[in-house]
């Protein structure tokens, strides 16, 4: 079943600015983690705010599991969405973690007992549960990042945006809370996408959408994108550390077949190069 | 200029029931001309440890000494103006602190509030817009009308306005895009080489450290647990990985590769060097 459906999707802010996305379509099917790449400036975020209704498409539509997002069905489509922002420090309003997670249960009138029972197993499933009655205030960046998770994953959506919500995190909390969203992806079934200028957290998507200028400038699996050096380079973009040293040792005169992801597939091949040596 | 510290002790709210040591036994010197790292965890001392190198705090015990001037618990809070503007200290997402109308404005604040005029100040901001890399034509653009990479350079404008001698970096890449991040890094690395301003890096990104700094201090719980090289600190790579920190990638790819079978007789800190002796392995089995 297809989860986001994007139809030829246009965006301009006003009547004579410039369009700031122009004719984007793609599909991602329930269950798969989609990750939207491009530098500052090139049209994810306005992406991303039409996809849960916080802007209206100038032409074009969105379909969410089957529904097309208008005025009369962006409600319910929003309560489908869980969006992690990139500041840690704008997305807390409870006193204590605990009530922090809850606020979105409340306002959604969940019965006392069942609210409890979900808040608790949230916080438990973003290691966060020994941490309940403490100020969100007091967390590194990483553990508020999970708490935010908590507060979504506790609203069971069908899809998370992270919108650049490991950015500003140090790459131990950057880990943290990209592990979470594996499991809970691969657990849950949810639809993960992935707003960021971060190619590292990018190859853990099974497709990727590159964004420039406002268009989709190419789609494919993390290896078929990375493969295309020139692509990168004009998005703005940096390749991950693994592809960028298999680039560099092809330059270097070392014949390899393709483009690795891990550091174990890149080892492997240069293991059977020097064995056959 | 120099910056050497003599066991400095530091406690936050000293002669409180609550008092908790912030800096515990700290000794270092921070040479002339030079690019330092500082790393660790949160909460390990690092910002208190920056706010020691221009005075915004003072030891509870020991001395820090800055060029000539010795700074004690006992130092009156006067006179220290000039200090500050030897040691700019440019903190995290320094884009929060801008404020006045235009960018020029923002840049002119710090030289007007040491004593320069009007149209001094504003000729000096003329000249770090571009030292930062940004247009002209920002100059009578508000800030907030900028992207956040463009506000932080605007931020760190005005700290090079001062025309600081030591500029100090706490996290100055954090959330930008890598682009942006690239040219920024590049950036410090003209003002150290062209200009001989010391830079003092806070960083979590240990190829940061690896690709700029000529040393190191690791702190942790208050403490200086380490110093050295580089190439000295990552050599040690199970302490690194004990203590929770993290090596660069080249490195820990290297590891990797040693452990797979492959000679790796020093360990690699950058990517161009992991390349050459991946290289070499591969051509010299050959012959």
């Amino acid at each position: 079943m297809k989860s986001i459906e994007v139809k030829h999707l246009s965006y301009r802010y006003s009547a004579d600015t410039e369009l700031v996305l122009q004719d984007v379509s793609f599909n991602v099917a329930a269950g798969q983690w989609i990750a939207i790449v491009g530098h500052n400036g090139s049209g994810k975020s306005t992406l991303t705010k039409n996809l849960n209704g916080l802007l209206a498409p100038t032409s074009g539509e969105v379909v969410i599991n089957g529904t097309t997002l208008t005025e009369d069905s962006v409600w319910d489509i929003r309560k489908q969405i869980g969006i992690v922002f990139q500041n840690p420090d704008n997305q807390f309003v409870g006193a204590t973690v605990e009530d922090d997670v809850a606020f979105g249960l409340e306002n959604r009138q969940i019965p006392h007992d069942e609210m409890h029972r979900r808040v608790k197993k949230a916080l438990s499933d973003v290691g966060m549960a020994d941490f309940a009655t403490r100020e969100p205030a007091h967390l590194s960046g990483g553990q508020k990042q999970r708490v935010a998770l908590a507060g979504i994953i506790a609203m069971q959506p069908a899809i998370i945006i992270l919108d650049e919500a490991t950015s500003m995190l140090d790459p131990k909390g950057r880990s943290d809370v990209l592990g979470i969203v594996q499991a809970l992806q691969t657990r849950l079934h949810v639809t993960v996408l992935s707003v960021t200028h971060d190619l590292e957290e990018a190859a853990l998507a099974d497709q990727i959408l590159v964004l420039d200028g406002g268009r989709l400038q190419a789609t494919g699996t993390p290896k078929e994108i990375f493969s295309q050096v020139d692509l990168i380079q004009r998005a703005g973009l940096t390749l991950p550390f693994v592809p960028q040293l298999t680039e560099d040792l092809k330059t270097s005169g070392i014949t390899l077949p393709e483009t690795y992801l891990s550091e174990e597939e890149l080892i492997s091949a240069l293991w059977q190069l020097h064995s056959k040596m | 200029m120099a910056i050497t510290f003599k066991n400095v002790d530091y406690f936050y709210d000293l002669g409180t029931p609550i008092a908790t040591a912030g800096l515990k036994n700290i000794s270092l010197t921070i040479p002339d001309n030079s690019y330092t790292a500082i790393i660790g965890h949160t909460g390990s001392g690092k910002s208190t440890l920056l706010q020691h190198l221009n005075a915004l705090l003072k030891p509870s015990h020991g001395e820090v000494q800055i060029d000539s001037r010795v700074i004690t618990a006992e130092t009156n809070n006067k006179n220290l103006k000039s200090l500050r503007k030897k040691v700019g200290i440019v903190f995290q997402f320094a884009e929060h602190q801008l404020f006045e109308e235009t960018v020029g404005k923002d840049i002119a604040f710090g030289p007007m509030n040491f004593g320069a005029t009007q149209a001094e100040a504003l000729e000096i901001a003329r000249e770090m817009l571009t030292t930062v890399g940004l247009d002209e034509k920002y100059f009578d653009v508000s800030p907030f009308d900028l992207s956040g990479g463009q506000m932080r350079r605007v931020a760190i404008a005005g700290v090079l306005a001062l025309k600081p001698d030591i500029l100090v970096l706490d996290e100055p890449t954090a959330g930008l895009d890598p682009k942006s991040r690239q040219a920024m890094m590049d950036l410090f690395l003209e003002l150290h080489e062209k200009r001989g301003l010391s830079i003092i890096l806070v960083t979590h990104q240990m190829d940061d450290v690896a690709d700029f700094a000529e040393h190191v201090f690791i702190l942790e719980q208050g403490q200086l647990i380490k110093s050295g090289t580089p190439q000295e600190i990552f050599n040690d790579y199970q302490f690194m990985l004990d203590h929770g920190l993290g090596l660069p990638k080249a490195t820990q790819f290297a590891l990797k590769m040693r452990q797979q079978g492959f000679k790796v007789p020093t360990l690699p800190l950058k990517e161009a060097e992991l390349v050459d002796l991946i290289t070499k392995q591969l051509t010299e089995t050959e012959q």
